[in-house]
C-alpha cells in the first residue's frame, strides 16, 4: 500500500513534469517532489536493507533525520532520498 | 578511599586505564601480582579510542632498528595475546594479520620508499623482518580495487589490525576476571615516595603502592614532574575519518584506506602540532582524502560518517619511553604512540621486564635518559 | 584552512523555519548582512513546509494556522538575506565558520554571530516492530500532506500522544482518508491535566478548547479512538501487517497497512552538541535541550540557539525567539539600543511558556513509554542495537554513556543518535538507577551530516592549484 495524491490537488502542468528512472524503470513525477515521496507513491515498500542485520527498511521521518530512506542516485550510494528533489534523467536505485 | 576510610593499597599501581596501562595491568595479573589500575573513566582523553586499530610493522623504526624489532616482536605475539583475551573474557578483538600495503603514487615516491625498505631490511637482517616492494600488477592481485595511479607499494606480511574498542573492553574485563581492581574517578595528581612505598594523591583520597607504573599517555608528563623528572612528551593532534559501510572485504590492509571488519573505511590521519583543541576541521584532512581516493577510487562514492581526533603521545624521536624515571626506585613509565601494535608486548613481556623478572635489554634503548632533559 | 573560499557575513543562520526566518528579517531590518543556510528546498521549516507552492487546492484541509506561514515566508524572501536552499551544514568551527555541502560542492560561510535554528524532531517511540516498513512518524504523514498533497492508502492508524497526533488525524479525515483507529497512550481526561494547574490553564485555555474541538470533530468523523493504550506492538515479518495493544477497555489487534507514531517532539541538537554547547535534561518536559540564556545565547561565545531547537514551544514562540536573538546580536554588533524590544520579546516568550506548560502536561508521554520493556526491541535503528544489548552493557560495568556507545555501537550509525540519543540516555538511567542528567547524552562529533569524500578531495585539489 502506497500514498496517493488527492484528486483535489492542483493539476500537474506539462512544464512541471520530470522524467527519470527508478531501478531502470521510467517514471514521471512533479517538479519539486522528493525522491522519497515518489518512491513511497510507486512502491514496493522497502528502500534498502540494513547493512547490520539485513532487515528491510523504508522511510520513517521523511525530513532527513532517520537515514532510513537511503538510495543510490546517479551512482552515489546512501543518498537521503527525502532531501533530494527529483531531476530530469536521474537514475535512482533501491539498495536492496 | 574505601568506605572504611582507609586508603587503597596495592602491590603495584598502574596509572592510566587506556590500552597501554590496561595491557600492562593485565600482564602483571598474569604473573600473579596484585594490581590496582587507576583510570579517569568515561571522559578521559583516550588516545586508545582515537586510532585506526593497526598492528603495523613496516613503517616502524626507520633509523632505529631496536624499535623495528620491538614492533615485529609484538606483532608476532599478537595471535597468542588475542587468543588469551578471548579465553579470559569471551571477547574477540578481531585481530587479523592480513598483511599491509603502503602505496606510492609516483616513481619518485616509490624510489624513496624502496630506499627505506632496503635500509630497514639490512638493519634487521637476522630478525626475520619481511618488507618488500611490489609493482602495480602484484598489488592488483592482492587488492583488485587498487587505483591506476598506484605505481608500487611496500608490502609486509607482518602487518595486521584489530578492533581497538573491543581491545580496551577486553582488557578491562580480563583485569577484573583475574582479580585486579579498576578504580575510576579523580585523576592522580601527584606521586610521593615515602620510604618503602609510594603514595598517589587524588583529591583527598590516596592509594598506597609498593611499585608504580605510569602509563597515563599525555598525562604522564605532569605526573613525572611531581617526582622531579622532566619528560619531553607532547600531545600531537591527529584527525581521522570513517566512512559508512561498504560491501566487500580487503584481502590486505591498505594504509590510508583500510576497511574495517564492519565494512567502514578509515582515512587520514592528519598531523597537527600545537592544536588548541580536539575540534574537527575537515579541511586538514582534505589533502589526505584526495590521496586516499587515488589509492582506492571506489571511495569516490563514500561519505564521511564520523571523524575523530585524538592526541598522539609523542616524544622528540617518536619512540616509546619505558622504565625507571628519576632516582626513585619503583616509579616507572610506559608511554608510546603505537599502543595497539605494542599491546601484545605490553601484556606478555613488558610486565616481566618492569618487575625485574626478565632482562631489561629490549627496553634500554627507550630509557628516559636518552633525552637530555630527563637525564 | 581554505579561508579564501569563505564568504563573510555579519550573521549566519542555520535553518529557515519560523525562528530562522524571523531572525533574518529582524537582522536585515537593522542593516546586518545575513546568510540563511537551509537543508530543505524552500523556506518554512517543517511547520510551514511547502507553504509557498502548496498544491493542496482546498485550504480547509490543512487549516488556517498553516497558511499564516505564507506572509512570513514572503517577508523573509523580501528582506534581502542571502538564502541558500539545499545547503546541508555539517561542521561549525570555533571561529564561527560553517562548512556546508550544496550542489555537490563544499562551501564555507563565516559570521560575526551565528544562529542555530534547526528545529525539532520526533521523540523516539520505541515500540517492538517500529523499524518495519510501513511504520512511520506522524510527522511524515504531515510532510506527505503538505509537500505532496498525498495521503496513505489502505488501512492506517495513528498511535501515541500529543496534539499533532489529533491534528493530523483530523486533517486526514478532511481529505476523505479516514484512519482505522487513533491509539492514544494518554488518558481521555485532558481537562484533568489542565485543571490541575489552574494558573497555567488560565493561559492555556485556548489550547484546551482547540484540543477539545479536534476531539469532537474526530468523533463526528466516527474514528475509533482508544485511550490509555500500552503494550503497542507493530507486527509483521518483512513489513507491517497489524498492530496489537492494550487499552482502557481491553486488548485489540488491528490489521493495518501503515502505522504512524508520535509522542511529541524534542530539540534537534546535533549541531550545537557537535561544538560542545552544553546540554541539559528537562525532567518536566522529558527531553534533552541545549543550555541557553534568556536571549538564546549558548555556552559558546557568538552562538545563539533559537526556536524548537532550543525549547519546544511551537511556531509562535519560535518566531519570537528568532527575533529576540537577532535583536541581541544587533546590539552586540552595532551598539544599537534594542533593550526595550528585547524586553517585549522576553515577556511574550514567558507567556508562550505558560501556554505550553498545561499542554505539555496533558500530552506528556508516560515515563514507561520512553524506554522499551522488551529486551528484543531495537533502540538504535542504524546499528540494530536492542534494549537488551544496552542493558547488558550497563550491567557489565560500563559507567559512562560514551563507553556504552563504543561497546554496543548504539549512536554510531549515520543518523548520529538522532533516533536513539534520548532513548539510550533514559535506558541507561533506568538500568543504573541514576538520573538522565547524571548519565548524560552521547557526545556528538562533526560532521553532523555525512560528507561525500569526493567533495573533500575536490576542495584539496582546487586549493593546491
Amino acid at each position: 500500500m502506497t500514498f496517493r495524491v488527492l484528486e483535489t490537488a492542483t493539476k500537474l502542468q506539462q512544464d512541471e513534469t520530470v522524467a527519470f528512472f527508478v531501478d531502470d524503470q521510467p517514471v514521471t513525477a512533479r517538479r519539486g517532489q522528493t525522491v522519497a515521496a515518489v518512491l513511497m507513491s510507486c512502491g514496493p515498500a522497502p528502500f534498502r536493507r540494513s547493512p547490520v542485520d539485513g532487515s528491510e527498511r523504508a522511510p520513517y521521518c521523511m525530513m532527513g533525520t532517520c537515514f532510513e530512506c537511503l538510495v543510490e542516485i546517479d551512482g552515489l550510494s546512501n543518498c537521503q532520498a527525502c532531501l533530494t528533489p527529483v531531476r530530469p534523467g536521474m537514475r535512482i536505485r533501491r539498495q536492496l | 578511599m574505601r568506605r572504611d576510610g582507609n586508603p587503597i593499597t596495592a602491590d603495584i599501581a598502574v596509572i592510566g586505564g587506556g590500552v597501554t596501562g590496561a595491557a600492562i595491568a593485565y600482564g602483571l595479573l598474569r604473573r600473579s601480582r596484585q594490581v590496582v589500575l587507576l583510570d579517569e573513566g568515561d571522559m578521559a582523553l583516550r588516545a586508545s579510542r582515537g586510532n585506526g586499530g593497526l598492528v603495523w610493522v613496516q613503517n616502524k623504526g626507520l633509523r632505529c632498528p631496536a624499535y623495528t624489532r620491538l614492533s615485529l616482536r609484538s606483532s608476532l605475539l599478537w595471535d597468542r595475546f588475542s587468543e588469551d583475551l578471548k579465553q579470559d573474557t569471551g571477547i574477540d578483538v578481531a585481530y587479523e594479520r592480513r598483511g599491509g600495503l603502503q602505496c606510492c603514487l609516483s616513481t619518485s615516491e616509490a624510489e624513496t620508499r624502496a630506499g627505506q625498505v632496503r635500509e630497514m631490511m639490512a638493519a634487521c637482517s637476522g630478525d626475520g623482518l619481511d618488507i618488500r616492494m611490489i609493482d602495480h600488477d602484484e598489488i592488483k592481485a592482492l587488492e583488485p580495487r587498487i587505483g591506476a595511479d598506484v605505481v608500487a607499494a611496500s608490502y609486509s606480511p607482518h602487518d595486521g589490525a584489530a578492533d581497538p574498542i573491543k581491545l580496551l573492553r577486553a582488557l578491562h574485563a580480563a583485569i577484573l576476571t583475574r582479580g585486579g581492581q579498576i578504580v575510576s574517578g579523580p585523576s592522580v595528581e601527584a606521586i610521593e615516595c615515602n620510604g618503602d612505598g609510594h603514595v598517589l594523591r587524588r583529591n583527598d583520597r590516596c592509594v598506597e603502592a609498593g611499585q608504580v607504573i605510569v602509563a597515563a599517555g599525555n598525562g604522564t608528563r605532569a605526573l613525572a614532574e611531581t617526582v622531579g623528572v622532566h619528560l619531553p612528551i607532547r600531545p600531537q593532534k591527529g584527525q581521522a575519518i570513517i566512512t559508512e559501510r561498504f560491501e566487500g572485504h580487503q584481502k590486505v590492509f591498505v594504509i590510508k584506506a583500510r576497511q574495517t571488519n564492519y565494512g567502514h573505511f578509515i582515512l587520514g590521519s592528519s598531523i597537527e602540532e600545537d592544536a588548541p583543541d580536539l575540534g574537527t576541521d575537515l579541511g586538514y584532512i582534505a589533502p589526505s582524502v584526495a590521496r586516499s581516493l587515488r589509492i582506492l577510487p571506489i571511495l569516490r562514492h563514500a561519505r564521511v560518517l564520523r571523524t575523530w581526533a585524538a592526541y598522539r603521545v609523542m616524544t622528540p624521536d617518536s619512540f616509546p619511553i619505558y622504565g625507571q624515571i628519576g632516582d626513585a626506585e619503583g616509579v616507572q613509565v610506559a608511554i608510546c604512540h603505537s599502543g595497539i601494535t605494542l599491546a601484545a608486548f605490553h601484556a606478555l613481556e613488558l610486565p616481566g621486564i618492569l618487575t625485574g623478572a626478565a632482562s631489561v635489554d629490549p627496553i634500554t634503548p627507550f630509557a628516559a635518559t636518552r633525552f637530555k632533559e630527563a637525564a | 584552512m581554505y579561508d579564501q573560499g569563505t564568504e563573510e557575513f555579519d550573521l549566519v543562520i542555520v535553518g529557515a523555519g519560523p525562528a530562522g526566518m524571523s531572525a533574518a528579517i529582524a537582522a536585515r531590518a537593522a542593516g546586518l548582512s545575513c546568510v540563511v543556510l537551509d537543508e530543505q528546498a524552500a523556506p518554512g521549516g517543517q511547520i510551514y513546509r511547502n507553504v509557498e507552492s502548496n498544491w493542496m487546492g482546498d485550504r480547509s484541509i490543512l487549516g488556517q494556522e498553516y497558511y499564516t506561514g505564507e506572509s512570513l515566508v514572503q517577508d523573509f524572501r523580501a528582506c534581502g538575506a542571502t538564502y541558500l536552499e539545499g545547503a546541508t551544514v555539517w561542521e561549525l568551527t570555533g571561529d564561527l565558520r560553517v562548512a556546508y555541502s550544496r550542489n555537490d560542492a563544499i562551501g564555507f560561510a563565516k559570521g560575526r554571530a551565528l544562529v542555530v535554528a534547526t528545529g525539532a524532531l520526533e521523540r523516539p517511540m520505541t515500540i517492538p516492530g517500529w523499524t518495519l516498513p510501513g511504520v512511520m512518524s506522524v510527522g511524515s504523514a504531515q510532510i506527505m500532506l503538505k509537500s505532496e498533497a498525498a495521503v496513505p492508502e489502505g488501512r492506517f492508524a495513528l498511535a501515541g500522544t500529543g496534539p499533532l497526533l489529533l491534528l493530523t488525524a483530523l486533517q486526514l479525515c478532511r481529505t476523505g482518508a479516514k484512519p482505522a483507529a487513533i491509539i492514544e497512550t494518554g488518558s481521555q481526561n485532558k481537562t484533568g491535566a489542565f485543571l490541575s494547574d489552574p494558573l497555567a490553564s488560565a493561559f492555556g485555555w485556548q489550547n484546551l478548547t482547540k484540543g477539545l474541538s479536534w476531539m469532537r470533530a474526530l468523533r463526528r468523523h466516527k474514528v475509533p479512538h482508544f485511550h490509555s493504550a500500552s503494550d503497542i506492538i507493530a507486527q509483521g515479518d518483512d513489513r507491517l501487517t497489524s498492530v496489537s495493544f492494550r487499552h482502557r477497555h481491553g486488548t485489540e489487534q488491528l490489521k493495518l497497512d501503515r502505522l504512524f507514531l508520535h509522542q511529541g517532539v524534542v530539540p534537534h541538537l546535533n549541531l550545537p552538541a557537535s561544538i560542545e554547547c552544553g546540554l541539559e535534561w528537562s525532567d518536566e518536559k522529558r527531553l534533552w535541550r541545549p543550555r541557553t540564556g534568556p536571549e538564546g545565547q549558548s555556552d559558546r561565545e557568538g552562538v545563539f540557539i533559537v526556536g524548537d531547537g532550543a525549547e519546544v514551544l511551537g511556531a509562535e514562540a519560535a518566531r519570537i525567539s528568532g527575533r529576540l536573538a537577532a535583536l541581541e546580536i544587533i546590539h552586540q554588533l552595532t551598539g544599537q539600543d534594542t533593550a526595550r524590544e528585547r524586553q517585549v520579546c522576553r515577556r511574550q516568550l514567558d507567556t508562550e511558556r505558560r501556554f505550553r506548560r498545561a499542554l505539555d502536561r496533558a500530552y506528556l508521554p508516560p515515563r514507561d513509554h520512553l524506554v522499551p520493556v522488551s529486551d528484543d526491541t531495537i533502540v538504535c535503528r542504524c546499528e540494530a542495537v536492542t534494549a537488551g544489548d544496552l542493558r547488558q552493557a550497563a550491567h557489565q560495568g560500563c559507567p559512562g554513556i560514551n563507553q556504552v556507545k563504543f561497546f554496543t555501537r548504539a549512536g554510531m550509525g549515520p543518523c548520529q543518535a538522532r533516533s536513539c540519543g534520548t532513548s539510550v540516555s533514559l535506558l541507561m538511567a533506568q538500568a543504573t538507577g541514576r538520573s538522565p542528567t547524571e548519565v548524560g547524552y552521547m557526545s556528538i562529533r562533526p560532521p553532523v551530516k555525512p560528507v561525500p569524500l569526493q567533495q573533500l578531495a575536490s576542495l584539496a585539489e582546487e586549493a593546491s592549484r
